[in-house]
Order: C-alpha cells, then sequence, then structure tokens
C-alpha cells in the first residue's frame, strides 16, 4: 500500500519521476564488476594472520623455515613504508590513539592484524598463515565501558591516564527548575547493543603499480575513493598525483566502507614494493571480528514532565563504547556526540543536560553505520516519550504530537542548535497512525481475551534527521577534513551525447539515474541515455564521498548547476547558429528551439567540437562545464518520519511477529519515489535486524561469541513486512531543488518503534536491543523495574 | 576462509565410494550435498586428507517399498525430494512437512537425507524424525552391509555409529499408520533458521478414539535427539483433558535433567513449549 503523489512535474522522466534504474540492466544481470572480479596479469593473493587474544604483548612471531622472500610481512617490514592511522577530534581533551598498520609491540582487539601473508592463491595464503607462530603475552582485556574511569583494571592505550577518549557535557536552560517543576519524573537505563554492518560484499581491495601512468592504482570496495586516496597518500608517502584509487560496482557499505581501513594500507605499500598486483578481499568471518563495529550504547535518560505528559527538561546520561581505536576520519567521539545533539529530537525541549562519555575497550572499534548514533538517539528518546505516556496514562501517540515543535515553529533551532528547516512533525504522526489504521488496532486489543498467550501491540517512533551536512556542522564536530561540498563536471560529447562526471560515489543508491534525472530536467537528455561516471579518481572530479545522506542533496545540487551552465553555452551556440538572441531558445527535449528553427544537440556539439569555424571566436571551443555546489546554509537539510509497528508477542516464547508496519517519511523534494521506497525497504531490514536480531557478542575473555552467520542472525526477506508508505514532500528552504536526505532515514526508527510496541503488547518496559526471544520472555517472567 | 589441501575422487558406484572409505578409513570424509561439510571445511574445522563425492551416485537415490508400507529411501535423496514428495512419503505427510523446514531452497536442492544424518547434527531435524518414527539406516563397506536402528546410529553431538568405512547407503522408514497421528513443531526466529527448539509427537489410537500410545522426542537439543519417556507417560494419562501444561512442562524438566539436558530457564522453555505444541497438533486433528 503506497499512497502516491500525483505527477505534477513537466516530465515523468525527470525529477519526482518514477524512473526505472540504468543500474538494474548489469546488477540484476549478474555482470558487475564488484573487487574479487577485478582480474589483472599475475595477481597474487593477500591473507591476514589475526589477534587471537583481545588484549597482549607480542613477544615474538615466528616464521616457517623456507618461505621465499616478500611472502609474509610484518610490523617491521612495513616500518618506512606505511605510517599508523591516527583520527584525532579537534579538542584538547580528546585523547589520541594511534593504530598500527599491522600491530607492533602490543595487540588491542580480536581480529586485528599482525601479519601479511601473499601467495598464489588465497587457500595457500591461509595455509601459510596457519603456521605463522605468534607468541602473546596475554593481558587483561578491558571489555566493560562502565569501567572506563578506573585506572586499576589496565589501559587500552599505554599513555592514557583512563580509558576514556573524551567525556562531553552540555547544559542547556534551566534543568533544575524543571525537574523542580515537574509532577512526573521517569528515569531509565537503554541500551543497543553491538553490531555488525553486514553489507552483501564484505569489504576488499586490488593495489597494483601502473607503470605506464607511472602510478599507484587500487580498486576498493569504498564508499569514498577520493577521500581514501588523499589519506593513504599521506600514510603511504606518495603524491595524489601518482596514486588512482577506483570504486568499482561496491555491494553495500552503510558505513562500514566509509572509513580508512589498515588492511589497505598495508597492501598499497607491499604493491609497491613487489611490483605484482595484490588482492584482499575480506571473509565473512574477517568482517564481523576485524571490521568497524556498530552501535553499543548505552543511556539513561531522565524526563521531567507535567502530569499531562508535557516534557519539561530532559537529563541524558550517554556511554558508547568504541572500543579499541579511533576510526578516521569520524574520531571515536562521533557517535556519542551525535547522539547528545539528537536526543531532543523532534520535540520542543527547552531545558537539557547531558554527559556524553566514549570509553576505549578491547573489541574491535566503532565505525559508522546506516543511521550513526541516531538509532540509539531515537531509540532512547522514543522510548522514554512511550514511558512518560505510560507514567500519565495516555496514548503515547498523543503524547507524541503534544511534545513536538508545531509546524509552525519552524524553522526551529533546538536547544542543541540544530536548526530543523521545514516540515510538520505531528501531521507525520497522525498520517502514521492513519497508516496503521490506529483505531481499529486499539480495539483488536481490547478484543483480546484476558488469558491470550499472543498479545498484540502498537508503537510508534519519530525523529527528524541532519542530512547533508556542509562545512559549518563537520567543523564544529571537529573532524580532520570538512566534507562541505560536491562536484559535477557535465559534459557533451560531439555526438552529442551527454556524459556526468561526479566525484559521488554510488554504491546502490541509485545515483546513476536520479543524477541523470536531474540533468533531464535542464538539458531535455533522457535519462536513460545519460553515462555518470563517478568512483574513480582517474575520471572523476574529486569529491568527499557517500555517506551521511548527503549524496543527491550534494551531488545533484552540483549536476543541477553544472547542467545549467553547460546550457546557457548550448543556447549561446544554438542562437549563433539559428542566428537570434540566446534568451529566444528553448529548450524542447534534445532540441534547442529558436523562434523560427530548431537544432539538435548533435548539431551544436558538432559545432562547437568538430566545426568551429562556424563559431564566432568569442564562443570557447568544446561543452564541458564544471560546477562545485555547497549550501549556503550548511547545517543539513532535515528529514523526518514516524514508523508504526503493530507486533504480536508470543509470550510463551518470547517471539515477536511483526503484523503491520507503515512509514511516513519526508525527505523534501522526491526525485524518483521507486528510490525512495527501496531505501525504506532496505533501511526497514536493517532497523528490524537491530530491533530483534543483530548482536556481536564478547565473552568474558573478549572472544567474539557471533563470527559466521551461524551465531550472527540477520533478518531474512519473511522478516521484513512490506511496508505501508507515505510520502509527504516539504521542500528544505536551504538546498538546490529543495532536496533532503533519504539514505540513512528509515534505519533509525524501527529499533524505537519495534520497542514501543511490544512495550505496548506487554505493558512491560523494552529497554534492550536485540529483543530476542530470551530477552522478551525474560523481561515477561523477571521484570525489572517499574 | 579456504579449505586444506584435500585430494577429490568420485567414484563411478556405491563399491568404489567403499573401497576408497577401506583405503583411507579416518582420512577420508564422505561428501554428499555440502551444504554442512563445505563451510566446515572452508571454517577449517574439518580437514579430510580425502574427499568422496557420492553425490553423483544414482542408486543412492532411489526409493523403493519394502514390508508393511514402509519405504527404502536411497540416502543421497535431496530434502528437495522429500518436499516435492518424489519419494512416495509413507508417513502421511509428515516427511514433506519437515523437508520444507529445512533451511531454504537452495539447500534443500542439494542437502541429503543420509548427509543430515550421517553428519549427526542435534539441530538437525532427519536424526529427530528418524528416530521418533523408528527408521533403520543401512550401512555398506567392503566387509559387507548391516542395517542399525536410527535411535542407535546418532549417538551425539556430531556422533554416530558409522564406522569409517562404512557408507550410509540408505534408510527404511515405515509406515505411519492409520491409526496413528502425529505433530510437529519447530521453533525457529525465522524461515529458514535452525530450530531454537523441535519436538515431534507421534500417538497411536484404539477405534474409540481413546490413546493408545504415544511416542515423543525432542530435537534441537546440545546432544542427539531425545525421547522424552515420562513425558510420553504424562500426555498418554492427560491427553483427553488437552494437557495440563504444568505437568507436562514438569515432566518435560524430568525427561531432560535425566539426559544432562537442563539449561537456563528460556531454553527448557522452549522445549517445553515446542512438546506442547507437537501433542497439541497431534490430538486435535483427531479430536477435530
Amino acid at each position: 500500500m503506497c499512497q502516491r503523489r500525483p505527477e505534477r512535474h513537466l516530465s515523468t522522466r525527470g525529477v519526482g519521476g518514477r524512473v526505472r534504474r540504468n543500474e538494474d540492466g548489469r546488477h540484476l544481470g549478474g555482470q558487475s564488476t564488484f573487487v574479487a572480479d577485478v582480474r589483472l596479469p599475475h595477481m597474487r593473493d593477500v591473507a591476514f594472520v589475526r589477534s587471537m587474544v583481545p588484549h597482549g604483548q607480542i613477544m615474538s612471531i615466528r616464521l616457517p623455515d623456507g618461505l621465499p622472500p616478500g611472502t609474509v610481512w610484518t610490523a617491521a617490514d612495513l616500518e618506512g613504508l606505511a605510517q599508523p592511522i591516527i583520527a584525532a577530534a579537534a579538542s584538547a581533551d580528546f585523547r589520541v590513539s594511534e593504530q598500527p598498520i599491522l600491530a607492533t609491540d602490543k595487540v588491542r582487539f580480536f581480529g586485528e592484524p599482525i601479519a601479511m601473508v601473499i601467495a598464489d592463491d588465497r587457500a595457500t595464503a591461509e595455509d601459510i598463515a596457519e603456521l605463522i607462530e605468534v607468541d602473546i603475552e596475554a593481558l587483561p582485556p578491558i571489555l566493560d565501558p562502565l569501567n572506563a574511569a578506573d585506572t586499576g583494571l589496565g589501559l587500552v592505550h599505554d599513555h592514557w591516564p583512563d580509558n576514556r577518549y573524551m567525556v562531553r557535557v552540555g547544559d542547556f536552560g534551566d534543568v533544575d527548575r524543571a525537574a523542580r517543576d515537574a509532577e512526573v519524573t521517569i528515569t531509565r537505563d537503554y541500551k543497543m547493543n553491538r553490531h555488525a554492518g553486514v553489507p552483501l560484499e564484505t569489504r576488499g581491495c586490488v593495489a597494483y603499480m601502473d607503470q605506464r601512468a607511472d602510478q599507484l592504482v587500487m580498486y576498493s570496495s569504498t564508499q569514498f575513493p577520493h577521500v581514501i586516496r588523499s589519506v593513504l597518500a599521506g600514510l603511504l608517502g606518495i603524491e595524489e598525483r601518482r596514486f588512482r584509487v577506483i570504486a568499482p560496482d561496491v555491494g553495500g557499505g552503510f558505513g562500514i566502507k566509509n572509513n580508512i581501513n589498515s588492511e589497505e594500507v598495508a597492501v598499497c605499500a607491499a604493491a609497491r614494493q613487489l611490483g605484482c598486483p595484490l588482492r584482499w578481499i575480506e571473509d565473512r568471518w574477517e568482517h564481523f571480528v576485524g571490521s568497524a563495529h556498530a552501535r553499543d550504547h548505552r543511556y539513561r535518560i531522565t524526563a521531567h514532565a507535567t502530569s499531562e505528559g508535557e516534557i519539561l527538561g530532559l537529563e541524558a546520561e550517554i556511554l558508547v563504547d568504541a572500543g579499541a581505536y579511533s576510526v578516521w576520519p569520524w574520531t571515536a567521539v562521533m557517535e556519542a556526540g551525535m547522539a547528545a545533539g539528537m536526543i531532543p529530537g523532534p520535540y520542543r525541549i527547552r531545558n537539557y543536560r547531558y554527559t556524553a562519555t566514549t570509553a576505549a575497550t578491547n573489541k574491535a572499534p566503532l565505525g559508522p553505520y546506516r543511521g550513526v548514533a541516531r538509532p540509539g538517539a531515537c531509540f532512547a528518546i522514543e522510548r522514554t516519550i512511550d514511558e512518560v505516556a505510560r507514567a500519565v496514562q495516555r496514548e503515547p501517540a498523543e503524547v507524541r504530537i503534544a511534545n513536538m515543535v508545531p509546524a509552525e515553529d519552524l524553522p526551529y533551532e533546538s536547544i542543541t542548535s540544530m536548526v530543523y528547516d521545514s516540515g510538520d512533525y505531528a501531521e507525520s504522526v497522525r498520517r502514521a497512525q492513519k497508516a496503521i489504521h490506529h483505531d481499529e488496532v486499539r480495539q483488536r486489543q481490547l478484543a483480546q481475551p484476558i488469558d491470550s498467550i499472543r498479545r498484540l501491540g502498537l508503537g510508534y517512533a519519530s525523529y527528524t534527521e541532519q542530512t547533508a551536512h556542509g562545512a559549518e556542522e563537520w567543523s564544529k564536530r571537529g573532524l580532520p577534513i570538512i566534507f562541505g561540498y560536491e562536484t559535477a563536471r557535465a559534459t557533451i560529447e560531439p555526438d552529442g551525447s551527454l556524459v556526468l562526471d561526479v566525484g559521488i560515489q554510488s554504491h546502490g543508491q541509485g545515483l546513476e539515474t536520479s543524477l541523470a534525472q536531474v540533468a533531464h530536467d535542464v538539458l531535455g537528455v533522457d535519462p536513460a541515455s545519460v553515462t555518470v561516471r563517478h568512483g574513480d579518481s582517474g575520471i572523476s572530479p574529486f569529491g568527499m564521498g557517500t555517506f551521511a545522506s548527503r549524496s543527491m542533496v550534494m551531488a545533484g545540487g552540483a549536476t543541477h548547476l553544472a547542467c545549467e551552465r553547460l546550457s546557457a553555452k548550448l543556447s549561446s551556440i544554438a542562437a549563433h547558429l539559428l542566428d537570434c538572441d540566446p534568451s529566444e531558445i528553448a529548450v524542447d527535449g534534445t532540441r534547442r528551439q529558436g523562434p523560427s528553427a530548431a537544432i539538435s544537440l548533435r548539431d551544436i556539439a558538432d559545432a562547437a567540437y568538430l566545426h568551429i569555424d562556424r563559431l564566432p571566436v568569442e564562443i570557447e571551443a568544446g561543452l564541458s562545464e564544471t560546477a562545485h555546489y555547497r549550501p549556503e546554509i550548511s547545517t543539513g537539510a532535515f528529514a523526518y518520519s514516524t514508523h508504526a509497528a503493530v507486533v504480536e508477542v508470543d509470550t510463551e516464547t518470547g517471539m515477536v511477529d511483526i503484523i503491520e508496519y507503515a512509514v511516513v517519511e519526508d525527505c523534501g523534494r522526491i526525485v524518483n519515489p521507486m528510490i525512495v521506497d527501496g531505501q525504506i525497504h532496505g533501511g526497514l531490514a536493517q532497523g528490524i535486524g537491530t530491533a530483534l536480531y543483530e548482536q556481536l557478542r564478547y565473552d568474558e575473555n573478549g572472544i567474539p561469541q557471533d563470527s559466521s552467520f551461524l551465531d550472527y542472525r540477520v533478518p531474512g526477506s519473511t522478516a521484513v513486512p512490506s511496508p505501508a508508505i507515505v510520502h509527504t514532500e516539504t521542500p528544505s528552504p536551504h538546498t538546490v531543488l529543495g532536496l533532503k536526505g533519504m539514505g540513512e532515514g528509515p534505519a533509525i526508527a524501527p529499533p524505537a518503534a519495534l520497542a514501543n510496541a511490544i512495550t505496548d503488547a506487554l505493558d512491560i518496559s523494552m529497554t534492550t536491543t536485540p529483543m530476542t526471544p530470551e530477552v522478551v520472555w525474560n523481561a515477561i517472567h523477571q521484570p525489572v523495574g517499574p | 576462509m579456504k579449505p586444506r589441501p584435500f585430494a577429490y575422487f568420485a567414484p563411478e558406484d556405491v563399491e568404489a565410494a567403499t573401497t576408497l572409505l577401506a583405503e583411507y578409513g579416518d582420512d577420508a570424509m564422505v561428501l554428499a550435498g555440502g551444504q554442512s561439510l563445505m563451510p566446515l571445511l572452508n571454517f577449517r574445522l574439518a580437514s579430510p586428507a580425502v574427499l568422496v563425492d557420492i553425490s553423483r551416485l544414482d542408486e543412492l537415490r532411489t526409493t523403493h517399498p519394502i514390508a508393511d508400507g514402509g519405504r527404502r529411501m536411497g540416502s543421497a535423496l535431496t530434502h528437495s525430494a522429500i518436499e516435492d514428495d518424489r519419494i512416495d512419503d509413507p508417513t502421511g505427510g509428515l516427511l514433506p512437512r519437515v523437508a520444507t523446514g529445512i533451511a531454504h531452497r537452495s539447500i534443500r536442492n542439494r542437502g541429503t537425507l543420509g548427509g543430515s544424518l550421517a553428519h549427526a547434527d542435534p539441530l538437525a531435524e532427519w536424526p529427530l524424525i528418524m528416530c521418533a518414527l523408528g527408521a533403520d539406516v543401512q550401512l555398506r563397506s567392503l566387509r559387507g552391509e548391516r542395517t542399525v536402528a536410527a535411535a542407535d546410529f546418532v549417538q551425539g553431538f556430531f556422533t554416530t555409529d558409522r564406522a569409517d568405512d562404512e557408507l550410509c547407503v540408505s534408510i527404511d522408514v515405515p509406515a505411519l499408520a492409520e491409526t496413528h497421528t502425529y505433530g510437529f513443531c519447530k521453533l525457529a526466529r525465522q524461515v529458514g533458521d535452525f530450530a531454537e527448539a523441535m519436538a515431534v509427537a507421534i500417538i497411536g489410537w484404539s477405534g474409540d478414539d481413546t490413546i493408545e500410545d504415544v511416542t515423543l522426542w525432542l530435537g534441537a537439543t546440545r546432544n542427539r535427539p531425545v525421547v522424552l519417556s515420562r513425558t510420553e507417560q504424562v500426555a498418554v494419562e492427560g491427553v483427553a483433558s488437552l494437557l495440563q501444561r504444568d505437568l507436562l512442562a514438569e515432566a518435560v524438566r524430568l525427561d531432560l535433567a535425566d539426559v544432562d539436558e537442563l539449561g537456563d530457564a528460556h531454553r527448557v522453555q522452549m522445549h517445553s513449549v515446542a512438546v506442547e505444541r507437537a501433542l497439541r497438533e497431534a490430538t486435535t486433528e483427531r479430536v477435530a
């Protein structure tokens, strides 16, 4: 069930059109080229020897006899060839971690690379890896972030005073007064457990020296080829002019491929020395133990409210377990910082106090994952709203609406200085109520027999999400680099066909189609006939990469501007050839119409490239225009959404079935409704994973317990309902075309909506993800807290 | 995640296969559908020197009638073949029903009945079902052929009665008589997952619709399928009044304690629920 907006754009193929993806042919036909499909002559395979202890001192590394030189690389072999990874936040309080490319003296998490083995194929490399004896003197692992301030338990980083990257505090308004005025005060603890990213395609890279071009070439399954080229060039000591990074087809990233990985650094360093192509393809075990992990947030939220459920003030203690190292470029403190900023959510909160602590432990580093910090913050605040509603015995949807920033107050600056730019949050909840058939579900609940084993529950979760934030926001966060713009180059080739070279990278977002739709509206070319080239530093202009729900806004803006510039040039050439004024030229598909005659793009291009004799000297040859787009207001375009879930809980087993699900979303002007729907389906699947299935547990010795799909559960197709989707469109006033980001949003709310629904079904507070049958059943049979 | 080196043989008939097994003994492993063995090889949890691939042996994919309406089923029959009832199911629908719930179709297209039994994963369906049905397993080697009851064949966690030189060639499944009903309950997180808990109940009825006997087996244990003798007794006595839940749960607990299968409260509860639901299905069919 999907409410469709009536088509109101000029062309059904431009912005707003339901256009089939240009990418579908190769992806659905099995003809894509992922990094593991890259075949180069004399290519050799890499396997890593990884630490099997979470914390310890490396005493010795013993290699088997008789190996050819260059087979095994340790930290000693990389000395002078590669620098360690340092991701420091621009704050004096931030404690810096130094991540060696291969472990030097100490290992700090299970799975940390210690040695690199190169052989003719991966199986042989693994055979050799098995024979390498690493003697590690184990140290007690630091595993509990709650003890981060306790210096007696040992240190993850020996030069730190304790195991905290940073503690950030904020105090806004008058929380103490809100506490005094409150008729109801509720404190609850919430926990969103650690999990993995699990893209369909794992990480991987292929690196080789291209002697003809005198450059190092790396194919990498990455979300930001230009940015990793910059940082890798620094770590490897190579000029960027002599380094090309190519992201081929990428089978999902979700943030996991948005970091600098030590494996890539090691492979590049060795490839430069050995002169043969090297390939490393992460296997699934490596992914679970060695890729950046996600979430691992704890919250203690106190809400001060009136007896009507109006929230007067909020207090938040946030604790994030960021693992052993700070990942580049995000830094270890991004999660806690963002969570602190987003706790007030779409609500009118004027008194707010937080402490945000980021702990270091002997676990894999924490990195960005779809939603980045927001799913945790949303879980905490949306559960809190429902806890307040339960305490004052009101309908949670109503308490939600009553506390929301009213539409007439937008644009609204939140207590944490976020500028909510546009929309109607309360209306989003009302539409979600309608889409989920709120009254009917409440009736069905009342009709349940009192002793029914299966209990029905209804839950909501709303959020407003900063997307496509630019220079100002990233600068405020103190990142090592600032992601403030995107670049596009629009080129009409000599035969009149259109190529867009963009700095952005597409790995499943359909940007080869949606950017073509933006170009279509300006230049008239059929989107199916536009070539969009991206993800290759040898072809595309410099770009920041695809993350933070920024690509359509930023690259769409750049594409729009570049096409407008190109269109102006087309008009000036057309005007000259048709003997009229450029202002008299109108766009008519791929023709330019003058007062008395029309001319095709092909003929304009022919003149611009092959028959410049037809043009006056004032008109430059060629048809290629580049634009950099940087939003004027760079605090972000705020998308928002409400999710509604109906669940049935089997009280005998603790198993949860999702019966109905509805998503009301507003991502500003929609470029392609089918792609937006696809993002909702995928985000919902991952959100359900966080809510019900996915968890990466470490045992008391610091050993990962969920390192294959046997133990690590992801939702399959039967576990993900097809949601009712309601689109609303409130254009952002801050971006070209009124676009807002929408890549991450759908993964934010499901944990909160499902937890609220289960809480509603059982009248027991759900406080932890994933809500496995065991967790739910234990909550029923050993209720904790009020 | 690549296997250690091994030699691969694809013998042309059962005799050639058993000859290889006789030659290589415990250095060899039998490859049938490979749906469990290949991951074990890739994880390097198993490292046989020799793989004997029997998946192309047609004689292991046949099925033919045996005494009393039973069926002899070749060990290399796939789960899909059973799911699609290309085997003339002698159990009135139990075998296809169970097969449908095993993993995903692409796995069922390759995974085999005999492979599942010989692998003896405690979470697998066939060891449980074949124990409950009282099936027999035929093992062949150069030394000859022998038959062993499924309940004796499946000995424990990935452990069977098969000798290193023996090949599991067929399984004799007895018919489930008209006088019997069955119930099967697999509690899994989602379609295609291994069971969290799993039970099968077979009830024999007299002419006047009273229960004569109950066979009750529990799977998804830590070790091997378990016959729940005390619970069977409670079920025989209490099933007419549609099962007293507490009595039943207590009986399951005692049965589990007997075989050292008690776990945390939720785990025991899941076993108990699976048993109750299997029994309920077996009885409601008849009562209705």
